[in-house]
Order: C-alpha cells, then structure tokens, then sequence
C-alpha cells in the first residue's frame, strides 16, 4: 500500500469514527462532567479561600457558584461542550491507528483518556478561576494575567494539541509507515 | 546468575588479578548485578534509550509557547489583515458557487446570514503547530523548509474550505453550526494539520534515508 492511500484510509477511517462517536459523546458527556467538576472542586476549594467558589455541574454546563450562595446566584457558566470535544478527536485517533491489536490498543486508549481527563481537570480548573477573578474585576494582578494567558493558550491551541500530542506519545512507535516500508524493501531484497 | 558470574572470574584467561581479591570482586559485581536497578537508574537507561524523542518533544513545546506568544503580541495585526484575506478569500469562494456573499473588511454576509472571521478562524494557530512540529523533527533546513512551504498555503486552504462550509451550514442547517463549528472542524483542523505533517514527514524527509 503506497503512502497516499495508507493516509487517505486512515483519514477516511477518523472521519466515519468522528461521525459514529458523536452521538455516544453527547450522550456520555454529562456523566463525565460531572465527575470533571467533582474533581476540579477539590482543586479549587485547595487553592481559594473559604469564601470562593464552587462548581456546579449541570447537563453540559459547570456553573461557577459563589460558596455560600444557592443556584440562583449562580454568575457565569462554562459550555464544556467546548473543552470535552477533544475526546471524540483522541478516541478516533486510537481507533484508527492501523497495528496495534485490540489489547493494546484499548490499554493505550485508557492511558490516553486518563491523561486527557487530566487535562480537562486542569482546564477548567484555569478557565473557572479566570471567570471568577474578571468578575471581581482581580484579572490585572499576576495571578489573573497567567490565568488569561493560559486560558487563550487552551481555546486557540491547547484543547486542539492535547489529544494529539497524547496519541503521538503512547503510540509513536507503532506506527505503521516506515515499518511496512521497510519489510517491503527487505522482500524486494531478498 | 551470581554463581555463573564466579565461573566465568575463575576460567578468565590472562587475567592479571588473581587470587583471594581478584574473586572477592567478581563476587561483589555479581551481587551488584544481581541487584534490581534504582529508579534514578532506570530513569538514566530511559532518557539515553529515548534521548532523540525527548529532544523533539522539548524542541515542539519550545517552538509551540514561542509561536504562540509571537501571535498574541501580533494579534491585532492578524485580527484585521489576516483575517480580511480569509474573508475575502471565502467570499470569493462563496460567490463562486453562486452565494451572493459580500466582504465588508473581516466580515462575510449575505442576505440571511452572517458571520466574523477572528484570530482563531484564520488558521494561524494550526499553522503554528503544523510549523512547531516541522521544527522540532530532526531532519535538513532544506527539508524542514519544504514542509514550511508546503504546509502553510495548504492549512490556509483547508481553513477557507472550513469558513466556507460553516457559512452554508449557519445558512441552510443553523441547528447544527455550533457542532459544526467547535467540534467537527476542530477536530478536523488539527488532523489536517497532523495528516500533512506525516505526509511531508514520510514523502520528502525519509526519501534520503533511503
């Protein structure tokens, strides 16, 4: 199989996962985000004082509650619909990468969530403090400025490069190009 | 696997220790041999197994938090002219195909729907991952040229092909542009991004290991 049409049946083979995992994905997402936000409470209430904030998770919201107050008062929200997307990219990526055997494959899959949930943790861990400090108007001072800047890097490049930079490191050495390359150069020899 | 050890000291040839201290030392390597390695060991023997990928890795992050700082201080300047050109370039598209799509400065609209190109629509945040990663494979300036030129003009394209796309579907399937939008194709941004770079990876630097 020449280059070209091994990539073009690896792309042909995210899309179709891409369109097939969405539904599943909308579905799971609430799930998941409640457990995101459970986790990236205790994250939040380490690291602000008693009178912070709190998150709230809803459907395919998290809420940002000021401790103390009740729903209503809840003031902004963040769309997890945009920092969870990457999860559809990473299993699709795993899925079609060809070589890998069903074992390993699905081992290799579960390291890779587990890091990617990671990252969701710590995404919204950074955008939930940001929004909290704009809101007290505290965004000039050291603390909000690193926030800002880490929450630009997470929109614009971060929540696009993690599920790739996951995938290129777990299965780097599996991937299929040159090994083939080579054994059809070591027939052709022989 | 120690005991083996002390037969391979005893029948060494021309060996010019002998003796009572000779063998005390066989014994103690043996032992030592025997002893499962530290983790600082086991760390060591990884970085030195792994030393190239590490370096790339390092050479992508650095490139990565470089770019990116180099675009927010140029932001301003890619808000207003590189996204112009993408507007211009998918309202020239648009109109192509019979849309009767005007550009006013960043902003394409027709008669039923609109919309804003920003720094995050123009593609250069791809490009700069597509460009970090051309930086960081170790390989020739000739060839990490070749996949600058190459990869730029096409992750351009490929994202005037996506405006072009989302205004058909906030025009004709609005339900679903925010899908659309901040799933599908950015899912299929950063796998354009990745696909050109394993092209350009395999077809034009691999060639002269060959």
């Amino acid at each position: 199989m020449s280059l070209n049409t091994k990539l073009l049946v690896f792309i042909t083979k995210i899309l179709v996962l891409l369109v097939l995992i969405y539904p599943l994905w909308l579905a799971f997402t609430p799930l998941y985000n409640s457990f995101v936000a459970k986790v990236s409470n205790s994250f939040v209430s380490v690291t602000e004082r008693a009178s912070g904030i709190a998150l709230r998770p809803e459907a395919h919201f998290i809420w940002i509650d000021e401790s103390g107050t009740g729903p209503e008062a809840a003031m902004q929200g963040i769309d997890v619909n945009r920092v969870y997307f990457n999860l559809i990219l990473l299993v699709a990526l795993f899925l079609a990468t060809p070589n890998l055997g069903l074992q390993r494959r699905l081992k290799l899959l579960f390291a890779g969530v587990a890091i990617l949930f990671i990252t969701h943790v710590v995404s919204v861990v950074v955008i939930a403090k940001y929004m909290y400090l704009s809101s007290l108007s505290k965004h000039h001072d050291i603390q909000g400025r690193i926030l800002e800047q880490a929450r630009r890097f997470l929109i614009t490049m971060g929540f696009q490069l993690f599920p790739v930079l996951i995938w290129a490191m777990l299965t780097l050495k599996y991937w299929s190009f040159r090994a083939e390359e080579n054994e059809d150069c070591q027939k052709n020899n022989t | 696997m120690a005991r083996k050890k002390r037969q391979e000291c005893h029948e060494a040839p021309h060996s010019k220790r002998r003796g009572f201290t000779h063998n005390k030392r066989c014994v103690k390597d043996a032992e030592q041999a025997q002893q499962p390695p530290t983790t600082v060991e086991r760390l060591r023997s990884f970085i030195r197994r792994n030393r190239v990928v590490i370096r790339v890795y390092l050479v992508f992050l650095f490139c990565i938090v470089s770019l990116f700082a180099v675009i927010l201080v140029a932001v301003d300047t890619i808000n207003t002219s590189v996204a112009a050109v993408t507007a211009r370039a998918a309202g020239l598209v648009l109109n192509l195909f019979g849309t009767r799509a005007k550009v006013s400065d960043t902003i394409i609209y027709s008669q039923d729907f609109g919309m804003r190109i920003i720094a995050q629509c123009t593609g250069v945040f791809t490009m700069a991952i597509f460009l970090s990663a051309v930086l960081a494979y170790p390989c020739r300036l000739k060839e990490k040229a070749i996949g600058m030129a190459m990869g730029t003009p096409a992750i351009f394209l490929i994202n005037v092909i996506r405006v072009v796309s989302l205004f058909y579907i906030g025009l004709y399937f609005p339900d679903f542009l925010d899908a659309a939008h901040y799933v599908f194709w950015q899912c299929l941004m950063i796998l354009s991004a990745v696909v050109l770079w394993l092209f350009w990876a395999e077809k034009f630097v691999n060639v002269l290991e060959h």
